[in-house]
């Protein structure tokens, strides 16, 4: 057999394995929070469902040898999903996810309930991408390395990365609980709803920051402002805190 | 936060915000009525008044009612009020004492402008009205089309009874040099 | 031109308000005979008179009582309004919460206030009392382990809290050091900067330079190091540089602030 007819096979026999192997799992909660702990390729999506959806949507595939088997890896976790995760619960209202075999291409899509806290945490410099969409509830994402681009969201959320650069698009911004976003080398790019009232505190200590937004700057009364660029002020009449910082980056803040 | 943005807030129950409204106000409404009544004493009283006011009525504030104006309609109706009570118009006090009382009332310098101190003889000479479209135009650099809300006439009405009340200062004040 | 007319435009040219033709077509007039000049003379003395206005200081008393009138108000509606903030901290919604800090931040205000006036201290005890309880749900929520945006919103709150209150400092501190989420840890680290004057806030900055690991947090006390001119960091700074744990892009930062401090 020559080695372009080997390839072709394989790809034929890849694909038949990996179809029927489009591997699901459910968590049933509607409260709560689901914790993310060094997931690499996520995405998360809202729904009004009430359970926990975790869907594979690359290619999640064990070896041949390994049938029957579990994953089983150096924390002590064990694959109790089917799909290369390990879910635990700590504590009453809150479940972890954890990746137990880390040497895949699986891509996770999550649909997650109204009503569930998500946390996101990656601690990899070479960690992927973090993706959440159509969430209205409270959002924690830290990554080191990895880009967060939240899309359709509304806080309140604690968003911050070291390397990564961080886009988040309201649809409108909470307005019981504040959101801080930090990033140390990446860009920040937000996009809020022209009507949005809040009290806005922007830093960038090397950046600038850059808006299209109309907002009316407070006087430094005598507080004690470091930073070499942290402008304090009101959108609109003003409302919940909002905290974007960059270090290193450029801040942008869009309206639309 | 602009004055309308600061009373809605305070209609729609935030009264902190009025501590906030009481500081951007309490002077100009003080020395507008410090100087209309020559009475500090009154003058904090219908301060005071104006805010009290303020806060009970705030449900009637209307978001599209420019806040200065407003206020000072409710100083306005404060000071009418007071005069139907006490049925003095203050520009028939006459003696020369009460005169030299009222004055040292509103200028605590007068030894050392002597101009200032003739301002306020020649002002307290005036009507009351005429002291307040002096005070509002002038002291307190109203734009002509507040005045107008504030008074309730039109602007053109505002020009002339200004231009009036500063012809009629003049003269007061002449008469004060003859002497 | 009617006469009314011709007397406002020379107020608006007394005041500089004219511009071009309009101004000229004013000093024209008043060039044109002796009677006008007189009438712009007589304006424009009266007009200057009026310049001598002083803006009168109402006393104190004037604030004073308005606080206290609004106080009486505001807990009137507070009655009708919101139940009593008695209630366990982890009931409360963001809203009562946001309310009671509404409340603090007043409460210090109108203490000030009330001190200043020396009067009515009946009313300063129930003020104080209510700081109290505004502070205890304050560091209450910073220890809010199922919210990190409320735990945020606790370290926002203190703000609020003029002074350095000593209970709201250690329980700040405590954030910094402790808190699982960077973001809340952060937003500690910019509170506490506000009272870096005083020597326990100072030090417990630089020494949280030596735990923090994560380097958000690291980067940010080391600019503030650099902001405070404060030379007492340099030992810190210079193990950070030497630790090999250090990330290099925390060491950068850290360089450059030994380089800017010495």
């Amino acid at each position: 057999m020559n080695a372009q007819l080997k390839n072709v096979l394989g790809v034929i026999v890849f694909t038949l394995l990996a179809l029927p192997t489009l591997a699901q799992h459910k968590i049933a909660m509607t409260s709560g929070m689901l914790e993310l702990k060094e997931l690499t390729n996520v995405a998360v999506e809202g729904y009004s469902g009430n359970e926990v959806v975790i869907e594979t949507a690359g290619s999640y595939k064990i070896p041949e040898r390994a049938k029957g088997l579990k994953p089983v890896n150096g924390m002590g976790l064990t694959d109790n999903t089917g799909i290369g995760l390990s879910v635990k619960d700590e504590g009453k209202d809150r479940k972890v996810v954890q990746q137990v075999a880390r040497n895949n291409d699986a891509k996770y899509l999550i649909k997650v309930p109204k009503g569930v806290k998500v946390k996101y945490v990656n601690s990899s410099i070479h960690g992927d991408d973090f993706q959440a969409k159509n969430i209205a509830g409270e959002m924690e994402v830290q990554t080191l390395g990895g880009d967060i681009k939240m899309i359709d969201v509304t806080g309140p959320m604690t968003v911050n990365s070291v390397h990564g650069n961080v886009d988040v698009v309201f649809t409108n911004v909470f307005q019981d609980l504040p959101s801080s976003i930090a990033t140390v080398h990446g860009d920040l790019d937000v996009t809020l709803p022209k009507s949005t009232n809040a009290n806005l505190s922007l830093a960038t200590n090397w950046g600038e920051v850059y808006s299209d937004l109309d907002i009316k700057v407070e006087n430094a009364d005598g507080m004690k402002v470091y930073g070499d660029k942290k402008i304090s002020g009101k959108l609109g009449s003003g409302g919940v805190n909002l905290s974007l910082s960059a270090t290193h980056g450029n801040v942008y803040l869009r309206g639309k | 936060m602009t004055d309308e943005m600061l009373m809605m807030a305070v209609k729609n129950g935030d009264l902190q915000k009025a501590s906030e409204l009481f500081d951007r106000y309490h002077k100009p409404l003080y020395n507008f009525f410090v100087k209309i009544t020559f009475d500090r004493d009154l003058g904090h009283d219908l301060t005071q008044n104006v805010f009290l006011r303020m806060i009970k009525y705030r449900s009637s504030y209307r978001q599209d009612k420019q806040f200065r104006p407003w206020i000072y309609q409710m100083a306005r109706n404060i000071y009418a009020d007071h005069f139907r009570k006490s049925k003095i118009l203050y520009s028939d006090y006459t003696g020369v004492e009460d005169l030299k009382n009222r004055i040292a009332a509103v200028d605590e310098v007068i030894e050392e402008d002597e101009r200032q101190k003739l301002l306020y003889i020649s002002l307290f000479k005036l009507s009351p009205e005429q002291r307040e479209v002096l005070i509002l135009t002038r002291f307190q650099e109203m734009k002509y089309e507040e005045v107008a809300q504030v008074l309730d006439c039109s602007v053109a009405n505002v020009k002339v009874k200004v231009y009036r009340a500063i012809k009629q200062l003049r003269e007061k004040y002449l008469e004060l040099e003859k002497i | 031109m009617d006469e009314q007319k011709m007397n406002d435009l020379m107020i608006d040219y007394i005041d500089g308000n004219l511009t071009g033709e309009l101004k000229e077509f004013v000093t024209k007039y008043i060039e044109k005979n002796s009677e006008n000049r007189r009438k712009y003379e007589e304006l424009k003395a009266a007009m200057s008179l009026l310049e001598h206005d002083t803006q009168l200081e109402p006393d104190n008393s004037l604030k004073t009582d308005f606080m206290l009138a609004l106080i009486e108000e505001v807990e009137a509606e507070h009655d009708r309004k919101v139940k009593p903030i008695k209630k366990s901290v982890w009931k409360l919604s963001p809203f009562q919460l946001a309310a009671s800090l509404a409340l603090i931040v007043s409460g210090v205000f109108i203490g000030m206030w009330l001190m200043k006036a020396d009067s009515n201290n009946q009313q300063i005890a129930e003020i104080k009392k209510e700081m109290e309880d505004t502070k205890r749900l304050v560091i209450h929520s910073l220890t809010d382990n199922s919210s990190a945006s409320r735990r945020l919103q606790g370290v926002n709150a203190s703000y609020s809290i003029g002074d350095a209150d000593d209970e709201i400092v250690n329980a700040l501190i405590r954030t910094m050091n402790n808190d699982e989420n960077a973001n809340v840890r952060l937003a500690a680290v910019e509170a506490l900067a506000k009272f870096a004057d005083e020597p326990k806030v100072l030090n417990a900055l630089i020494e949280s330079m030596e735990t923090q690991a994560d380097p958000l947090i690291q980067i940010t006390l080391i600019n503030l190091m650099v902001k405070l001119k404060e030379k007492k960091a340099l030992d810190e700074l210079k193990r950070i540089i030497e630790d090999k744990k250090t990330m290099e892009t925390v060491k950068d930062e850290a360089h450059m602030a030994v380089f800017k401090l010495s």
